[in-house]
């Protein structure tokens, strides 16, 4: 069967995987992600979700927004259940119990407090040992779930409730960890970074990851206007602001071969990422000048390196 | 006074809601009250109906969960008083406490024929007066002490002092106070006709669908995407429009609206899907010919 094209009005013709009547908040990325990943798909599909906004936002007894068999873990084992579930799944075919010829896929959904931190070990285990399944972080970038506390993803000056700004510090102190670099050094057969401003880019590497005889890996920026602090409206600008200042490269890693998927025809300057949003106001403010020269330091830095690995001019 | 007194509190992500749950149990542990004060666990959601807890009592207090048959329920948000489960187990001598314009006869009928006793206050109103900004909280903080008479206006004052010098100036502490004592004058208090033992209003259906051993085992649901049944509708407080003329039909709204919330057929626009659009202006913000404004709710429905 060939895959449905990745046209909006033939998309839009299949049925949605997420229904109204969730309560994520107005203007939330991840419900617009995950209907990006999962409508990619035209296969039976089973999920796994990681605590999170995802999670408890979606599934408030007696109701479940989810149009797909869909299963919630704790935070730290997200992977060790999407491998437990795959293997289950191999076992059943092995033993005659499922046709081998129907393909079902499996996509593990959670948070960067359950991917970065949390469930790191969980998700290093299973990717190791090759289970064939596909994890999807949707990174905004803290703890928003109970209430905007910083995560090893959090970006250096951002306000955070638990790093809060004033004269003692100016929001968070330490850059953020380089997941995707992390995965990638697993070896996997595919890690990508993707945003839902890019939904064709988006949806081709999903479709991508799911070919693939082994784990893969999409690190999703997932726009928080809670925890970001900016109009819900704002959420696509904020994320396409985020990719042409080169903070959020849209890049693969495809059996080891580093690509770059988009390139700004002129890279902006960070300042017009950070304006858009409350946690950063205060780096506009002339005696934080130094920490923001810092901060396009470190994104030149970061995207200059990358440039180098996906052999682009730089 | 009764033994304990409990509160729950209804409002709107944003709104002060958990604040003023805690700040009324404050200035009673102040006054010699033993207290609780928490919010209803869950994610942020701003403009989502939330609620809070407070009880107040002489003694210790040796229970813990989230309060049942409230002596009061107090309402932020007016437009939340047609939700079915507002009051839920509320005694029938309890009080329903009200923040709106309207009349008692609009509310009781917003309330479902609410027979009551009922207490109102435009605290939005006196907030804007004397605050300047919308906390209808602390005015009615002061129709509290009036209605429930558990303790002075003068220890409330006290308190709302210490708590709001530490961090703000004189300017703040005084038209708070002014705000406090404005919802103690201007509460309007009507005790109901209910005779005694007669309950207030119909029992209201509980939240839960089953009691728990009828639940599916290890609480499955079955019913794929039953929360098309759950409207999210009223978290609105903009209305996107489109003008027709300008839709080109690019689905970008349907492809971007994290609520399933744009009616699509045969690759055409249809419209908006009111029961969930919870009005954030992504649609509006990524339509390429602008065809999508967003309108005030308030005033959609007035033209309407």
């Amino acid at each position: 069967m060939a895959a449905t094209p990745l046209n909006l009005k033939v998309l839009s013709e299949k049925p949605t995987p997420l229904s109204g009547g969730h309560r994520m908040c107005a203007g939330c990325a991840e419900a617009i992600i995950v209907k990006q990943v999962l409508l990619a798909i035209d296969d039976p599909v089973v999920v796994i979700n990681g605590t999170g906004c995802l999670e408890v936002s979606t599934t408030i007894f007696p109701y479940t927004a989810w149009r797909v068999p869909w299963i919630h873990v704790a935070f730290e084992n997200t992977a060790a259940v999407a491998a437990g579930v795959e293997a289950a799944y191999r076992a059943l075919i092995r033993r005659g119990g499922f046709p081998a010829d129907r393909r079902v896929v499996f996509v593990a959904f959670a948070g960067d407090g359950g991917t970065y931190d949390i469930g790191l070990q969980a998700l290093s285990g299973a990717l190791e040992r090759g289970h064939k399944f596909l994890y999807v972080c949707l990174d905004n970038e803290g703890y928003m779930n109970t209430g905007i506390q910083r995560s090893s993803a959090t970006p250096r000056g951002a306000w955070t409730t638990t790093t809060p700004v004033g004269a003692a510090m100016p929001g968070k102190l330490q850059w953020r960890k380089d997941l995707t670099g992390i995965i990638a050094a697993h070896r996997i057969p595919y890690v990508a970074q993707a945003a839902p401003t890019h939904w064709k880019d988006l949806m081709s590497k999903v479709r991508k990851a799911i070919a693939m005889d082994g784990p893969a890996f999409l690190n999703v920026l997932a726009d928080c206007n809670r925890g970001w602090r900016h109009d819900p409206a704002l959420t696509l600008e904020v994320t396409r602001m985020a990719i042409e200042t080169c903070y959020w490269p849209l890049f693969e890693v495809e059996d080891g071969v580093w690509r770059l998927n988009y390139r700004p025809r002129r890279k902006l300057s960070i300042v017009e990422y950070l304006k858009l949003q409350g946690r950063f106001a205060h780096l506009l403010r002339p005696e934080h000048q130094d920490l923001v020269a810092e901060i396009q330091a470190e994104v030149d830095r970061r995207w200059e390196e990358l440039l180098r690995r996906c052999g682009e001019p730089v | 006074m009764q033994e304990m007194i409990e509160i729950r509190w209804h409002g709107r992500g944003g709104q002060g809601v958990v604040t003023a749950a805690r700040l009324l149990a404050e200035a009673a542990m102040e006054a010699g009250y033993f207290i609780q004060a928490f919010p209803d666990y869950g994610p942020e959601r701003s403009g989502a109906p939330i609620r809070a807890f407070t009880r107040l009592s002489r003694s210790p207090i040796s229970i813990h969960s989230q309060v049942q048959t409230p002596d009061m329920v107090i309402v932020l948000d007016d437009t939340l008083l047609g939700s079915p489960l507002l009051l839920e187990g509320l005694k029938s001598e309890g009080w329903l406490v009200v923040n709106s314009a309207r009349s008692p006869e609009q509310v009781r009928r917003q309330a479902g024929g609410y027979n009551g006793r009922l207490a109102l206050l435009d605290a939005t109103r006196i907030a804007l007066e004397v605050l300047k900004r919308n906390l209808p909280n602390t005015p009615l903080l002061g129709a509290l002490v009036r209605l429930t008479g558990l303790f002075s206006l003068e220890d409330l004052t006290r308190h709302i002092r210490h708590h709001l010098a530490a961090k703000f100036g004189e300017e703040v502490v005084r038209s708070n106070l002014e705000a406090v004592r404005r919802g103690f004058e201007e509460v309007w208090i009507d005790p109901g006709r209910i005779a005694s033992g007669e309950r207030p209003i119909e029992a209201v259906q509980s939240g839960m669908a089953l009691p728990w051993f009828e639940l599916p085992r290890g609480g499955l649901i079955l019913d794929a995407g039953n929360a098309i049944a759950y409207r999210t509708g009223d978290w609105r407080t903009f209305r996107p429009v489109v003008e027709m003329e300008k839709c080109t039909h690019c689905l970008y709204c349907w492809l971007y609206c994290p609520d399933d919330a744009i009616q699509v057929r045969g690759g055409r626009f249809l419209g908006f899907d009111e029961a969930h659009c919870k009005g954030c202006g992504i649609c509006a913000a990524v339509c390429p010919p602008k065809a999508i404004t967003m309108v005030e709710e308030s005033r959609a429905v007035a033209a309407a």
